[in-house]
């Protein structure tokens, strides 16, 4: 559930990023700060970047910044951090303006997270909305907000 | 029944996002199938009817012999962008 895997205090909001590796240790350092991930968990994801380019990049504005779990997981979490000023991780890949950071301890115990994350993935209209949120606290609202939706239709 | 596989680098995230919308797009076309994710060091190990992944994976996907036809997207969980590659596959493999 959105409400066990990401704590309001590991979404933020920022102006602008000055490149891609930043980009990448910015969104992994709330989880790295409470334990979630260690700190290579950012280094090692840069390291698969230089390898086999930004693979996380699932489509315009949306990263799902992301390594193996024995690249340094600890703990099932996610960070969002959004950026006003698109952020690009290579010359031929969507600029992004969410950076959502996931640590996933297996392929498949953060199934229901991913359901609601998909559910604004496939919808662009969602993607801009979430894109141009102005707080942490709609950000965090508007997640818990999918997640809910996502249930009625189901049950 | 028909066996899709989503691969990405790691094979929980990218491929997971991606398996979702493949699954929203084959309810669409009414295709059943069962799907999975995984990560590209182990997707040579498993077996599938199709296999979906990255624009990026595509050339690592030449040293690996597949089986089965691979779709290649530029977004990974763009559901138009799925529904146009992926079905003249489906329709290759016979599943519509």
């Amino acid at each position: 559930m959105i409400s066990e895997m990401l704590r309001k205090e590991n979404i933020q909001i920022l102006d602008h990023i000055d490149d891609w590796r930043e980009a990448v240790h910015i969104s992994m350092k709330p989880l790295e700060d409470k334990g979630y991930v260690e700190p290579r968990y950012a280094e090692e994801i840069i390291r698969n970047t230089e390898e086999i380019g930004p693979y996380y990049i699932l489509t315009e504005d949306i990263a799902l910044i992301h390594g193996r779990p024995e690249q340094g997981v600890l703990k099932k979490q996610l960070a969002v951090t959004l950026v006003n000023k698109p952020v690009r991780f290579s010359q031929d890949s969507y600029p992004v303006r969410i950076l959502i950071a996931l640590a996933a301890t297996d392929a498949n115990s953060h199934i229901d997270v991913m359901q609601v994350l998909a559910s604004i993935f496939i919808d662009e209209k969602k993607i801009q909305n979430m894109a141009n949120s102005k707080s942490v606290e709609e950000i965090y609202t508007f997640l818990l907000k999918e997640e809910q939706e996502r249930r009625q239709i189901l049950c | 029944m028909l066996k899709i596989l989503t691969v990405c680098g790691a094979g929980l995230g990218s491929s997971f996002a991606c398996q979702m919308s493949v699954e929203a797009v084959l309810k669409e076309l009414g295709v059943e199938a069962k799907l999975d994710h995984t990560d590209i060091s182990s997707v040579a190990a498993q077996t599938a009817d199709i296999v979906i992944s990255g624009k990026n994976f595509e050339k690592q996907f030449e040293r690996i012999t597949l089986n089965c036809p691979a779709v290649f997207l530029d977004r990974l969980v763009d559901k138009t962008e799925i529904k146009e590659k992926l079905t003249p596959v489906l329709k290759e493999v016979g599943a519509l």
